[in-house]
């Protein structure tokens, strides 16, 4: 039948059933609860895979205890769910291993992490966690802006890098925490070294 | 408080990386030999050009990104002032340790440039520490390289750069052995010669064998480049080209004395060039023009900077040449002060004749 012969059904548009929002409660490890909208969660991946495989109703989520998330704090979570909240029905950048082409801060983004780098270093691992791609695009590219203009010195104090001698006596550390005798073993070949000697043995 | 950039999770480290300056990328790869691995390993942004700026002062670097066709200096290098109490870092560049200071420059935008100064005497070493440190930062991609060296009172000391695709000169004025000097330092497919020719070139110079010549000034030069160039696209402006010189390219490229390799000759004379004058052999009336298909010829530029750009040459104004020993046909043409000559790899077999 084509489009035009289909029967005119006149709709009362009140009797249509209008689907109930649901938002989903988790909890930090700090115990504080946050109420979160089914369209939110979707811009994190893990969490959207986590509700879908849970399959609660609107009374589950109500009736059932929070979902906990483990490893993440209250005031952390607060901005990641503020952040999901605000990019709601966004597109989600395709995860597919490649680099962020070109990624610009929009001024909701630069206004939310406007924190200390503390927070922020917590705010990406959450972004990661949680597989919140666009989230984790901005908070690294505000990460890469912090090293505009500075020298190697000022960069390894933003980033705390250390330098090749922190490098090799970092290396050096493991190595004798890993093998106490490693050290004294070495010493003594040194010594018949300096002595002349042909065999360690 | 700092940010613990070693303690994230590998791909945020190189979500980081990637998403630096190029600039940053180089301070950055310069804070130790760890961080260096690091970076060479996971830097996956792509480079469209690099291209080697040789100054008097010094080097710069500047790459073209290859996701918005943004360009940026990438790292710039110049010799301190005397006077100046540098010299009291060492750091790894390339694959040597380096005496430099770090140089912060204020820009409008508030990044700021740093700018890497070194003494004069370590110049030669700065600057090859500098070509192998960006070329092993960017081995991920295949950019085209390019160099370009300013010649003014003095040449600074260049050094050689693999696979470079173009080179320009710049300056007012250039001497040919300060050419030899640059072109054999550097194999290139093409060169750009901006300032005037002044003072001649070796018997055998590099200039001649390149693939793709441009003179922006060919001065009393020109007839030399013509006569000795082996390339295959050569382009000449404010040449001294006159009506024998015409008949000569055409002379010898007809006997195949010259010009095995030649697709397009652009020369742009001093003074106009009577075409009443060139007739070739008896044959040539003159005004016989191109009549045959294809009348488009394409080639593809080495002068322009993108990898395959095709020209094309309408040659419907042209004059058909035949070399008879091989049936290869060629077509020139004078209008003014212009003469053009191009070289098909094609017999007059090989073409159809025009419906008139």
């Amino acid at each position: 039948m084509s489009v035009e012969n289909a029967p005119v059904v006149d709709v009362d548009e009140a009797a249509i059933p209008v689907e109930k929002k649901m938002y989903y409660r988790f909890e930090s490890n700090d115990k504080k609860e946050f109420r979160v909208s089914e369209l939110a969660i979707q811009q994190s991946e893990t969490l959207n895979r986590l509700v879908e495989a849970m399959g609660y109703t609107s009374e589950d989520v109500e009736n059932k205890p929070a979902i906990a998330i483990e490893n993440i704090d209250g005031k952390t979570l607060k901005l990641v769910f503020q952040w999901c909240e605000h990019h709601k029905g966004e597109a989600i950048p395709v995860d597919d291993g490649s680099v962020p082409k070109i990624v610009e801060i929009p001024e909701f983004d630069a206004k939310l992490m406007d924190i200390d780098n503390g927070l922020l270093f917590k705010l990406i691992w959450a972004a990661d966690y949680l597989n919140i791609v666009q989230l984790l695009n901005v908070s690294c590219k505000k990460v890469a802006n912090m090293a505009q203009g500075k020298t190697p010195a000022q960069l390894r104090r933003v980033y705390l890098l250390p330098s090749d001698e922190e490098d090799e006596a970092a290396k050096r550390a493991a190595q004798e925490a890993q093998d106490p005798r490693a050290r004294e073993v070495e010493e003594e070949f040194e010594e018949r070294k300096r002595q002349g000697g042909n065999s360690f043995f | 408080m700092p940010m613990k950039f070693n303690s994230f999770p590998y791909l945020v480290k190189m979500n980081i990386i990637n998403q630096m300056t190029f600039k940053s990328i180089f301070s950055a790869s310069l804070c130790s030999k760890r961080t260096r691995a690091l970076i060479e390993f996971c830097l996956k942004k792509k480079v469209k050009s690099i291209k080697y700026c040789f100054l008097l002062e010094g080097i710069q670097v500047i790459v073209q990104d290859e996701s918005d066709m943004s360009v940026e200096v990438m790292v710039e290098v110049q010799a301190a002032d005397r006077s100046q109490t540098y010299y009291n870092q060492v750091t790894m560049i390339g694959n040597t340790p380096q005496i430099v200071v770090f140089h912060k420059r204020k820009s409008r935008r508030g990044d700021g440039q740093v700018v890497i100064k070194y003494g004069l005497i370590y110049e030669e070493y700065i600057k090859r520490a500098i070509v192998d440190h960006v070329t092993s930062l960017l081995k991920h991609s295949s950019p085209i390289i390019r160099l370009e060296v300013e010649n003014r009172e003095r040449l600074g000391t260049l050094v050689p750069i693999p696979g470079i695709r173009s080179t320009s000169v710049l300056g007012v004025q250039v001497d040919g052995s300060v050419l030899d000097r640059i072109f054999k330092n550097n194999e290139s497919r093409s060169a750009i010669i901006r300032p005037e020719l002044i003072k001649d070139f070796s018997e055998n110079s590099p200039l001649f064998h390149l693939p793709a010549l441009y003179c922006r000034n060919s001065n009393g030069f020109s007839r030399t480049i013509v006569e000795r160039f082996t390339g295959q696209d050569l382009e000449l402006h404010g040449a001294y080209f006159d009506e024998e010189d015409v008949l000569s390219v055409l002379q010898n490229w007809f006997s195949g004395e010259a010009y095995e390799n030649l697709k397009v000759m652009h020369i742009q004379a001093i003074y106009p060039i009577r075409r009443q004058r060139i007739r070739f052999d008896n044959n040539d009336d003159g005004e016989r023009h191109w009549s045959l298909e294809p009348f488009m010829f394409e080639y593809e530029s080495l002068h322009h900077s993108n990898v395959n750009e095709t020209m094309s040459i309408d040659l419907r104004r042209f004059r058909p040449l035949q070399r008879l020993s091989d049936g290869m046909m060629a077509a020139y043409r004078v209008s003014g002060d212009v003469f053009r000559f191009v070289v098909w790899n094609k017999t007059r077999d090989e073409f159809v004749e025009m419906d008139q």
